[in-house]
């Protein structure tokens, strides 16, 4: 970071930040001041889910899941369950039964293991006044434990069904390469079980935080289902009214190309407006979908039904991770093993759409096929690309509080804002720099 | 469980150049591995590595870096004994880094006894791009001072691998 401080009204003044931390993946931000007035807000972000769309085009529709695992290391089961129910869509299938409750259970895995990642290693700290983890554990090694705890959970369900919990190889278009027995998924019992205690301390506990003053009137986007919180299927919705079939999001929302930026912004048809997605917009639009116990906990941590201050997504994403780890047992206590691990999928030419809720929000997918199974075109819209936008509003938002605040502190509380969205910037970018601009 | 043994993981991404140097020395290394070593390609995703690793008598560690030096310069550090210089960024996309992961593993008490890191210098990380032609010249030299550090059989604490 370097700094020219002012020498008096109307000089110059620059920040250079070049790395923020506690951000997965590589982007940058500069914010920009004149006087007292906030002029601009941009993230620039390079997307490698474009590189990825060109590598897909010619190979044959059952690669696409593990070609598009490989864009994130922190949420590849999201990519791989896009991938293979769009690629059903486009060929007509519909895998159910025991297929898709272990699908379910699989984003389980992933939803536990990314949220406690986030809470406990990435959050938590600027809750708590501490520049990382690492200083965090010091005065509270049991919260950073629980947190690895957590973690551990979500990971041994996503070794157990992916093969291997980083860029997994157990996921086919039709249902898995191999499927697990009973008893294999009953070992997991006994770590879920404890993994539920942690679960419920870490909801109770980010009840505990104190969070900044802020609160924004969201345009909250996502998957709604008939019966129960969405992971894999149902309708995109917003709590604005939307409710639209997946195959119809690209009528709805618009990838805008912004001229400072590599990046692509999403943002919806015909307003052109930001909206949010990621748990804060799951929980808004299903929270009637979660158990009573579920439910009861959220409110015991200061939640009501609908969350507007982005700071407490941490005990959003805490309610998430509970939810996760007893929807995993009720999966696990349910299971009876699938007579195949997988359906014929006989492709077809045409094209397919998904949606599925990655643990920063929706992940859309869309695949066109020719009659011999290979794919002609692929459009990925990640969540971290459609909060972008999001992101940027709220900084416009904050900033102007913080304008007569030093500059670290502007930083400090911008990269705050930033984190509450856990953007997965790995799978939108190459390294975070932030640059404050005064001039 | 590891129990007492002898890792050597490595890490990066495969898709994204130098990069993948981790990967492919683990791999040239689990080849020749003396009885008690265990090789593991790995992503560097922090709280997995803490876990993988939790029980290990010793692990190496190999990493692409990116720090300023000469592309292929390799360098060595003892993290039982220091921690991964600033300086010294391994190339990881995740937020939560090694470095960050060898240091809270210290705090908690987790931390195996005898670590070493091995990095290279890395010049290409972009997407889908092969290894740099200095990166690949020092994939021997790293492979073989691994497997020498490891057959030779010398106790732990040894500094064959450190700096």
């Amino acid at each position: 970071m370097g700094s020219d401080m002012p020498g008096g009204d109307g000089a110059p003044r620059t920040i250079k930040v070049d790395y923020l931390a506690r951000v997965e993946g590589e982007g940058a931000m500069s914010i920009r001041i004149r006087g007292n007035a906030l002029e601009d807000v941009a993230l620039k972000i390079f997307e490698p889910p474009r590189f990825f769309e060109g590598l897909l085009r010619g190979r044959a529709f059952t690669e696409a899941p593990d070609i598009t695992a490989r864009i994130c290391g922190i949420c590849p089961v999201a990519y791989q369950m896009s991938a293979v129910h769009a690629m059903e869509a486009a060929c007509g299938v519909t895998v159910g039964g025991a297929l898709r409750d272990l699908r379910r259970l699989f984003y389980c895995g992933e939803w536990i293991s990314s949220h406690a990642l986030h809470i406990y290693l990435l959050h938590a700290p600027d809750f708590l006044g501490y520049p990382s983890v690492v200083e965090l554990a010091k005065d509270h090694p049991e919260a950073a434990q629980r947190g690895l705890q957590l973690k551990k959970a979500g990971n041994e369900i996503m070794n157990l069904l992916g093969g291997r919990e980083i860029h997994p190889i157990n996921v086919r278009v039709g249902g898995f390469h191999r499927a697990p027995g009973r008893a294999d998924l009953s070992a997991l019992r006994a770590t879920l079980l404890r993994a539920r205690d942690l679960a419920f301390e870490t909801v109770a506990w980010t009840g505990t935080l104190d969070f900044p003053a802020f609160e924004q009137d969201y345009t909250f986007v996502s998957l709604r289902h008939p019966d129960e919180y969405p992971m894999n299927e149902g309708r995109v919705v917003s709590n604005t009214g939307l409710d639209i079939d997946v195959a119809a999001f690209e009528a709805h929302f618009e990838e805008r190309h912004v001229e400072r930026s590599n990046a692509l912004h999403c943002v919806m048809i015909p307003d052109g407006g930001s909206y949010h997605v990621g748990p804060m917009a799951r929980y808004a639009n299903n929270f009637d979908r979660l158990p009573p116990e579920v439910r009861e906990a959220a409110r015991a941590a200061g939640l009501g039904p609908v969350c507007t201050n982005p700071f407490r997504s941490i005990t959003v994403r805490a309610v998430e991770t509970l939810y996760a780890v007893i929807e995993a047992l009720r999966l696990i206590d349910g299971y009876a093993p699938p007579e195949r691990s997988a359906i014929d999928v006989v492709p077809t030419a045409g094209t397919g759409h998904a949606a599925t809720e990655a643990p920063r929000g929706l992940l859309y997918h869309r695949y066109s096929l020719d009659d011999a199974g290979l794919i002609t075109g692929a459009n990925i819209v990640p969540p971290t690309s459609q909060n972008q936008p999001m992101i940027e509003d709220d900084l416009r938002r904050l900033v102007p509080d913080w304008i007569d605040k030093p500059d670290d502190e502007i930083q400090y509380i911008c990269e705050q804002a930033i984190r509450n969205y856990d953007p997965c910037i790995s799978c939108a970018t190459h390294f975070l720099t932030l640059h404050i601009d005064r001039a | 469980m590891t129990g007492g043994r002898t890792l050597v993981i490595g890490i990066g991404n495969p898709d994204r150049g130098d990069d993948a140097f981790g990967r492919i020395v683990a791999r040239a290394v689990a080849k020749r591995a003396p009885p008690g070593v265990a090789c593991l390609e790995h992503d560097g995703e922090p709280a997995a590595l803490m876990d993988g690793w939790q029980g290990a008598a010793r692990v190496v560690l190999i990493d692409a870096v990116r720090s300023g030096r000469a592309p292929g310069e390799i360098v060595r550090f003892d993290l039982s004994r220091q921690p991964l210089p600033e300086d010294v960024a391994p190339c990881s996309t995740h937020a939560f880094g090694l470095a960050q992961a060898v240091e809270l593993a210290r705090v908690l008490g987790t931390l195996p006894p005898w670590v070493r890191f091995i990095g290279v210098e890395g010049a290409v990380f972009d997407i889908g791009a092969d290894l740099s032609p200095p990166v690949l010249a020092a994939k021997g030299a790293v492979v073989d001072e691994i497997l020498e550090s490891l057959g030779a059989g010398r106790e732990a604490g040894d500094a064959t691998v450190s700096r």
